[in-house]
């Protein structure tokens, strides 16, 4: 299995070790990272601004004026709060860490760097963005259409005359066949399954779902009587003729 | 509701008349289910719910008054509007009939036009039946379609079909026909979220899970 960012992550990095980002570089360009380097804290706001990384690193002590601990809770408290921050450092102690994830860094890194562990950090951390292919050999069947049968659960919001409501995770097109197979579909009548096709789908705005209208096709006389029979044994008027 | 698709029950004990109700009902493509006493009527009732019930009152040994009564008392019936046939055109008649329910009172002897007037008009202002099931309680159904397989891999395959799997679906490959020999079914489920091919035609990745024995015999019938 591969993967590959649906859109390249914007990176900035904040150090003065040349030689750390020079491997840093190496190592994000391989992985598909749109990368600005910044060796002094002065440029990095406005770089914030108009860059807007997604992740920056910064090093744990880039200067006397600006610790790198102090800048990640300015970029934190003030310019951008969904942002991932690493902090990378020789430093690897408890105290460290956790000063580093109290005052906003998402993540501490200790030098030297390894490609993996970032990878693996960067997966994790940009897991939304992120879609995966299965390297596999793809093979046309024999026969040239060969139709098969899916069956999926869906959901029943309403029954009438005339057809279905029903919502499910996917989508199905204007137009497709489906059969209705369930418990609910052998107490509306006698036959096991009921066809209708799908004329209306709409997305639920408040959920996941997409609720679609489906018409009954092809349906007997008897089973519409049946339908009917239901529906008015579940249905009741509120008044009555006096 | 339209004439064509509406069923509607005819009650009356003078077959003539029975006999041209339903001729001109029958013209406008209703499906008519007609009978002589309300006891046969009454069977109907029990085994299907018309649209519409045109009933006649001076009958034996049970009266349309009875009749009508039989129906407000029934919980599954009340909703099916009544119209009244009947040649009793005193003022105490009527008055009962619409007081036991009856939506309409038509004089006999039967003019089609204003027959078939009334009939519409009745249809037309009811609402068809629609059950909401409550937000607790919805059921669960199997939908089922049908795709093409368009290209088989090593652990799944790609389906060209109308409808575009969520990815993680979880889904059941049937075989519709002995097409494929030795193969039932085989559980699969959704890579990545499906992507259009044309209007209304997906393609979707699916992996077979577990990639057992149904998967090797779908895959060795269709690579033959």
């Amino acid at each position: 299995m591969t993967y590959q960012y649906k859109n390249p992550l914007r990176a900035l990095i904040i150090d003065d070790d040349n030689e750390f980002t020079f491997l840093a570089t190496k190592m994000l360009k391989s992985l598909n990272v749109n990368l600005i380097i910044l060796e002094k804290a002065e440029e990095l706001f406005q770089q914030i601004k108009t860059f807007r990384p997604q992740l920056i690193m910064i090093d744990g002590s880039i200067n006397k004026s600006h610790n790198g601990l102090s800048l990640s809770e300015v970029i934190r408290k003030n310019l951008n709060q969904q942002a991932v921050i690493f902090i990378v450092s020789a430093e690897n102690s408890l105290e460290a860490t956790t000063q580093a994830i109290e005052l906003g860094a998402t993540d501490y890194i200790t030098k030297p760097l390894n490609k993996e562990i970032l990878k693996h950090k960067l997966l994790f951390y940009f897991r939304n963005n992120v879609s995966f292919t299965i390297d596999q050999s793809y093979r046309s069947p024999s026969l040239h259409q060969q139709t098969i049968q899916i069956e999926f659960e869906s959901q029943i919001e309403s029954i009438d005359e005339f057809g279905i409501q029903f919502r499910s995770h996917h989508l199905i097109a204007n137009g497709s066949l489906i059969k209705f197979t369930g418990e609910i579909i052998k107490s509306l009548t006698e036959e096991k399954s009921i066809v209708a096709s799908v004329i209306r789908n709409s997305r639920d705005p408040h959920s996941q779902f997409y609720v679609h209208y489906a018409e009954y096709e092809d349906i007997s006389q008897e089973c519409v009587n049946n339908i009917r029979k239901w529906l008015s044994s579940k249905i009741t008027k509120d008044y009555k003729y006096v | 509701m339209k004439l064509s698709e509406s069923t509607i029950l005819v009650v009356d004990d003078d077959e003539d008349i029975l006999l041209l109700a339903k001729k001109i009902l029958e013209k406008s493509g209703a499906h008519i289910l007609s009978t002589q006493d309300v006891s046969h009527a009454m069977e109907h009732l029990s085994r299907s719910t018309p649209h519409l019930i045109v009933t006649d009152l001076d009958m034996s040994p049970v009266s349309g008054f009875d009749f009508l009564k039989k129906i407000q008392d029934h919980k599954e019936w009340q909703t099916i509007p009544t119209i009244v046939l009947s040649a009793l055109n005193d003022k105490n008649s009527v008055f009962e009939a619409i007081s036991l329910g009856a939506v309409d009172y038509i004089l006999k002897p039967i003019k089609a036009n204003y027959f078939m007037k009334k009939i519409r008009k009745n249809l037309n202002d009811q609402e068809f039946l629609k059950y909401d099931f409550p937000p607790e309680d919805k059921p669960q159904v199997t939908t089922s379609t049908r795709g093409i397989v368009h290209s088989i891999g090593e652990i799944g395959l790609k389906m060209e079909m109308n409808v575009c799997f969520n990815s993680r679906a979880q889904l059941v490959l049937n075989s519709p026909s002995p097409l494929i020999p030795g193969f039932k079914q085989a559980k699969f489920i959704a890579h990545n979220r499906g992507t259009p091919l044309l209007k209304g035609l997906f393609v979707n990745e699916l992996i077979a899970v577990p990639a057992g024995k149904a998967f090797i015999q779908l895959k060795r019938s269709l690579l033959k």
